[in-house]
């Protein structure tokens, strides 16, 4: 049953009325300034006038329907005070009905069908409506996000969206009454105000429930993977194959590769979709798919894969308007947390966004009203393509406090890690595509090594305090990832040694759980990961445990400003209930 | 700046081959390799392996087209160019004139890559380069390019009409060990009217000038523009050690907060 006062913010609480009818009640209400006694276990919070019994309540549009037969006032006990049982209801927990279930359109848009599953009932039971008195009647006052959330009866919308009032009365039956009930914006939130009233139109009872819509909620990195997508290109000097094979060989079934004919050679899937996910209490499941509107050649690619029956479309921001922050490597959720004693069971959301360059404010502001994932920003306006993911990752980790450490991109450790090698360590690839063909014509270029320092002590440590500060976190829970940055010219920086931090978490059917990174190819010997020190230092910081993989992303991505998380996509199940476990996160309705 | 991704089509996978010849001549990062005979005594290297690129005939190279970066500009990513034969017909197809600004701005980036000589072309092409980011793709690829032509090309580019050349001219300079032949000119562009231009030349002097250049350099920490003062702090944190963290303590209230921290940073 509902315990709506265990919802503080969320519900408005429960309201047990223990009606007395006789005349003059009123008067004695405004008297003592309560309602004339309270049984079960709601209360009234003292600011919400659902504690009142009104008997003119809010909507009240006229005279109850129904005739004189049946019960009267002192029939219902209000001479001899008898106390009427408070009428319970469960709140309603539902998905937005955002998808196309019978492939004809969005489902919000039509009457209920079979086949949509994302509707939610609101059922009064025989046994209840028996509770009423012959002429009594049953009022429903729908508040709230009334434009995005309606009630059907049949196919009649009765309240809320495209229904001609937000007030709606019946008269009881011998059979169950249902009325489905449809939510049709992410996080819609309302209070359905239920009256049970006399035939003189009198407040017998009056409860409220919570009619709330699932908040679009972001997966996260360490989120099970149901479905992973890389589009596949092959031609001279320009292949992933070797990449796709590693997934293929560890997820089987669970990975797709795409034709990167199709889709223009666009291989940067990560940035064209962000994939999200919303339950409903019955089961629901609906996911999300956030269409960037970078709309290069994967711009098909959400239409082609994903949406449909149970998986919406949404698109925030304005096409044309598009910047690479827009891309979705600049978009991502951390695991769980708790900060300061607040716990985010989904994790906290975060973008590239600083001094209003970034993540487009429509798709920024959208994410702060979902609420249950309390974005926070982080600068990278300093980078030439500017996302987030350039720097930063997540790993499991069940020796951490959280169960995850932060992964970062740490220049002094790639600067440490250079200074632990010989001077002439070989490393051909660098030289032949970055100019740098020792270690020492690394460490012996002043520009290079001021640009890392600067970026480290201006934009990387601060970010770091960030993570800190907005994830409660320490130091020892995040990996510092040796990494160095050059200088894209005419753009910003970009990764010098392979973004290993750029990774993909993966469970195998096995339950063993894989990391995918860049190969760094910082050796002498590129054919041979033997003795690779990035790799060493890489396999050293990583939790125990876990399965790793170096692949080739050198030409296809790396020297495209992009590496393994950039080429990657993945679908993901739900996490919790999140109507009993962020509760305290959303805001009242 | 969107363009149509046309890698050489797919019939060519036959053919793409990973068979080099041997003996053709080392590739610039290759001959490059610095190798200390101490270094060498107490670490034992692998021997290099030099990778030989994939074959593409000269009309393939001719036709072959760049993939798009995650920035979303082209870029000839695949390891086809790593072959000093790509300089020449890339250097062609620009001298043909017939790319789009675009295509011809990654086939100039492409060209260190390459291995092979193209400096002295380019220069030439660069008196006739019409378009800024072509230019400013030059000036990349001048950094470490022989010197003269360098210094040859790098000296246009720092007196260039079009600011983010100007910028990359300034940028580039740094890069060279030989930079302080035109340090007088970068100097001069440190009251550039873009403040760009004048962050960029901030920073490279701050690499390769001296204490001598400090005064100079302090005056970008008053600019009006958050960049210069940014580049400054940092100039002078390398060439005025001691005196930095006095010059820069008004910044203490700047109403950027990088240029802020980075201020803060440098208090005692």
């Amino acid at each position: 049953m509902n315990q709506r006062t265990t919802y503080v913010g969320l519900s408005r609480v429960a309201i047990s009325i223990a009606f007395f009818l006789a005349p003059g009640c009123k008067e004695d209400d405004d008297d003592d300034g309560q309602a004339m006694g309270t049984t079960g276990s709601g209360g009234d919070t003292g600011d919400d006038d659902t504690g009142d019994t009104d008997p003119d309540p809010p909507g009240d549009s006229g005279s109850t329907e129904g005739g004189e037969a049946g019960t009267d006032e002192s029939e219902t006990g209000a001479e001899t005070g008898v106390v009427v049982e408070p009428w319970v209801f469960d709140d309603i927990f539902g998905t937005a009905n955002l998808d196309d279930d019978d492939g004809s359109g969005e489902d919000f848009l039509k009457y209920p069908y079979e086949g949509d599953d994302d509707i939610a009932t609101l059922v009064f039971t025989a046994a209840q409506l028996a509770e009423l008195a012959g002429d009594d009647t049953v009022r429903l006052v729908l508040e709230g996000d009334t434009e995005v959330i309606r009630l059907w009866s049949g196919e009649t919308p009765i309240v809320g969206h495209s229904a001609e009032s937000n007030t709606y009365e019946f008269s009881p039956s011998d059979e169950d009454i249902v009325f489905e009930v449809e939510f049709g914006d992410y996080n819609a939130a309302g209070t359905l105000v239920i009256y049970h009233l006399s035939d003189a139109g009198a407040v017998v009872r009056e409860t409220s429930i919570v009619l709330r819509a699932a908040p679009l909620i972001l997966n996260h990195h360490l989120q099970d993977i149901e479905q992973m997508w890389v589009v596949a290109v092959q031609d001279t000097g320009y292949s992933n194959a070797s990449m796709i094979a590693t997934y293929q060989d560890m997820l089987g079934d669970r990975f797709t590769a795409v034709p990167g004919p199709t889709y223009g050679w666009d291989v940067w899937i990560q940035d064209e979709v962000e994939l999200a996910a919303m339950r409903g209490e019955n089961g629901q499941r609906l996911d999300v798919v956030i269409d960037s509107i970078r709309d290069r050649g994967l711009d098909p690619f959400a239409e082609d894969y994903l949406e449909g029956s149970d998986f919406a479309k949404g698109i925030w921001g304005t096409e044309g308007t598009q910047t690479s922050y827009d891309s979705f490597g600049n978009l991502e959720a951390s695991p769980p947390v708790t900060v300061d004693g607040v716990e985010y069971p989904f994790g906290r959301v975060y973008y590239g966004r600083h001094n209003n360059v970034g993540l487009n404010s429509t798709l920024a502001n959208f994410l702060i009203t979902q609420e249950v994932q309390a974005p926070f920003e982080l600068d990278t306006t300093w980078l030439c393509v500017g996302h987030v993911d350039e720097f930063s990752s997540f790993v499991p980790d069940a020796t951490a406090p959280q169960g995850f450490r932060l992964v970062l991109a740490d220049v002094p450790a790639g600067i440490a890690l250079l200074e632990s090698l010989p001077g002439n360590f070989a490393i051909p690839r660098f030289g032949q595509d970055h100019g740098y063909a020792t270690v020492d014509s690394m460490l012996n270029s002043a520009s290079l090594m001021a640009l890392n320092e600067d970026i480290q002590a201006d934009y990387v440590d601060v970010i770091r305090e960030q993570f800190k500060s907005n994830l409660g976190l320490t130091d020892d829970e995040i990996i510092f990832l040796p990494s160095l940055w050059l200088n894209e010219p005419g753009c910003g920086a970009a990764a010098l040694v392979p973004g290993m931090v750029n990774l993909i978490v993966a469970e195998s059917d096995d339950e063993t759980t894989h990391i995918f990174s860049a190969d760094p190819f910082f050796r002498p010997v590129p054919g041979s990961q033997d003795g690779d020190p990035f790799i060493d230092a890489f396999d050293a910081l990583m939790p125990e445990g876990l399965q790793m993989h170096y692949v080739d992303d050198w030409n296809v991505y790396h020297m495209a400003l992009g590496e393994v998380h950039c080429g990657t996509n993945a679908q993901r199940p739900p996490l919790e209930e999140w109507w009993n476990v962020a509760a305290h996160l959303l805001g009242g309705v | 700046m969107r363009t149509q991704t046309l890698i050489v089509s797919m019939f060519l996978l036959g053919t793409a081959c990973d068979h080099g010849d041997p003996d053709r001549t080392a590739r610039a990062g290759e001959v490059e390799v610095p190798q200390a005979e101490t270094a060498q005594a107490e670490t034992p290297q692998a021997a290099v392996t030099p990778e030989s690129p994939p074959s593409l005939s000269r009309e393939e190279l001719h036709a072959l087209q760049p993939t798009v970066t995650r920035a979303g500009f082209p870029r000839f990513s695949t390891a086809a160019v790593n072959d000093p034969i790509v300089a020449d017909v890339f250097l062609l197809r620009l001298e043909e004139g017939q790319e789009s600004p675009e295509i011809r701005a990654a086939l100039v980036a492409a060209l260190p890559r390459t291995g092979g000589e193209s400096a002295t072309r380019l220069v030439a092409l660069l008196t006739s380069e019409s378009d800024a980011k072509v230019r400013v793709s030059m000036m990349a690829a001048f950094e470490r390019a022989p010197m003269a032509a360098a210094h040859q090309g790098l000296r246009a580019g720092l007196g260039d009409a079009q600011a983010q050349v100007r910028t990359q001219a300034a940028t580039s300079f740094a890069e060279r060990s030989d930079a302080t032949a035109l340090l007088d000119d970068v100097i001069a562009l440190m009251a550039d009217a873009d403040p760009q231009v004048r962050a960029a030349a901030i920073r490279s002097v701050g690499l390769v000038a001296d204490e001598s250049h400090a005064q100079d350099v302090a005056q970008g920490l008053g600019d009006p523009d958050a960049k210069v003062r940014l580049e400054a702090v940092r100039a002078l944190r390398r060439i005025d050690k001691d005196g930095v963290a006095a010059r820069v303590k008004f910044l203490l209230t700047d109403e950027d907060d990088t240029v802020r921290l980075a201020a803060q940073r440098l208090q005692p």
